[in-house]
């Protein structure tokens, strides 16, 4: 179990978070879902380790490894595909890893493009891939699928979960799309704005009654 | 513009160019003034043939070249402190408005008294080092931050980072730091040398010529000078063109 215990966080003199606290479930994907600039990006940085907080500890992320699919796939654009997931991953046994993903985001063909050549939403498939060849604990996702457009998206995020199914990881993951954080998230937690609290949360979604569960979520918020 | 129309204007603009310059030397009618196109081509090809010709422009070279070494391993450790840490950055800044304000030839007469012989490459070094260092600076700060962040995250070895991320980075702005100052440091070092008087030097060839006289033979030297700083631009723009090709 990752938990986030008595969190104290602010920006400026803002207080973002104040004794907030969250238990996450490992082996699955946890949505973390709140309004566009609440703090969500910092919650994920605090897992990380990348923001520390002012008070209060995260336990469970000791010695675990993460890897990071951010808002924009952040790819060398110097390097190739390949090269861009050997950056993260080297090393003799990485190699198969790195096919093995590639071939699952459909990029096979494209490893030895540079990011200028590929779509944006291949850019995001090949840093998903990056993610996943990574053989970390922890997964983070900060809004990976915003702003991509609405066909291409479905297709990523399908491929997203057939990733997931055939490599289960603790994966953290924030959005604002309420339809998205139902589609993938395994448990769910709906975050109110800055001093950010739990107001919503359940588990299992997957095996709920997504209409009344959306209507739930959207009465907490 | 197609390549054939653009060599067509540079070969009719080189033409006028040197009408131009048949028309001066006709009208001043005085070699000792203004000799023809064609007497100065015929002694620029003569002092090729010249025993100490390969002295004169080694020597200059090679000063060039010690001043270009010395101003770029400078300039890029300097650079890159500076522009990793904001501190080292301010506390330059003044060094660096001083080299680049002071005219040259300023420090050309303070040089003469310090260095006598090795005015010309300390003078190259003056002039090429706060170019180098200030592209350096640029292409650091120019790093994605963002790109550094992801690497911090997939806890990448430094040495990695560095080797991956910000040499890449900054090599387009090393090599047009250094093909600028390769221009500008090429004409200080001929300027230190036509003021220091080294043994063998083409700017000791160009003072020697004004002094007797011979216009023909310093306008030789000139073009010979000429040609030269363009063949080491051309250099260091090959190398440009095949690094950023190669980093985009």
């Amino acid at each position: 179990m990752l938990q986030l215990n008595d969190i104290y966080k602010s920006y400026d003199g803002n207080v973002i978070y104040s004794a907030f606290s969250l238990s996450v479930r490992e082996g699955v994907t946890t949505g973390l879902l709140g309004p566009s600039g609440c703090g969500k990006t910092t919650l994920l940085n605090m897992i990380g380790g990348l923001v520390k907080p002012e008070k209060g500890e995260v336990t469970g992320v000791d010695g675990k490894t993460f890897s990071y699919i951010f808002q924009e796939p952040r790819l060398l654009p110097w390097l190739t595909v390949r090269q861009n997931l050997e950056f993260v991953f080297p090393g003799k046994e990485a190699s198969e890893k790195i096919d093995y993903f590639l071939r699952l985001v459909e990029l096979q063909d494209f490893a030895d493009y540079y990011p200028s050549k590929l779509s944006g939403g291949m850019s995001q498939r090949v840093s998903i891939a990056r993610a996943f060849a990574m053989p970390s604990d922890i997964i983070l996702m900060d809004e990976p699928f915003s702003g991509i457009d609405v066909n291409l998206k479905k297709n990523i995020v399908n491929k997203f979960l057939q990733i997931c199914e055939s490599d289960r990881r603790t994966v953290i993951y924030v959005t604002h799309d309420i339809d998205e954080a139902l589609e993938i998230s395994d448990d769910i937690f709906v975050l109110s704005k800055s001093p950010v609290n739990v107001v919503f949360e359940r588990q299992d979604i997957k095996k709920a009654d997504i209409l009344s569960l959306k209507e739930a979520i959207i009465g907490s918020m | 513009m197609k390549n054939s129309t653009k060599n067509i204007i540079i070969i009719a603009s080189v033409a006028v160019l040197l009408t131009l310059w048949e028309v001066v030397a006709l009208c001043a009618d005085s070699e000792q003034i203004m000799p023809s196109p064609w007497k100065v081509l015929v002694k620029t090809v003569m002092l090729f043939g010249q025993k100490d010709f390969v002295f004169v422009v080694f020597s200059t070279i090679l000063r060039g070249v010690a001043s270009f070494v010395i101003a770029l391993l400078s300039g890029v450790v300097l650079g890159v402190i500076a522009g990793l840490h904001d501190g080292f950055g301010t506390f330059m800044k003044p060094w660096i408005v001083v080299m680049r304000s002071t005219p040259v030839v300023a420090f050309v007469l303070l040089a003469l008294i310090w260095f006598s012989k090795s005015t010309a490459v300390f003078i190259g070094v003056l002039t090429m080092f706060p170019i180098v260092y200030t592209n350096i600076v640029t292409g650091i700060r120019n790093v994605d931050v963002k790109l550094v962040e992801m690497a911090r995250f997939y806890k990448v070895k430094r040495k990695r980072v560095i080797r991956k991320v910000y040499i890449p980075a900054i090599a387009p702005f090393i090599v047009s730091g250094t093909s600028t100052a390769v221009g500008i440091g090429w004409r200080a070092i001929i300027v230190g040398e036509v003021l220091s008087q080294p043994r063998y030097g083409i700017g000791g060839s160009l003072q020697l010529a004004q002094m007797q006289m011979n216009i023909d033979v310093l306008i030789a030297w000139t073009i010979i000078a000429v040609l030269l700083g363009g063949l080491f631009e051309k250099i260091i723009r090959h190398i440009e063109n095949v690094t950023i090709k190669r980093h985009i």
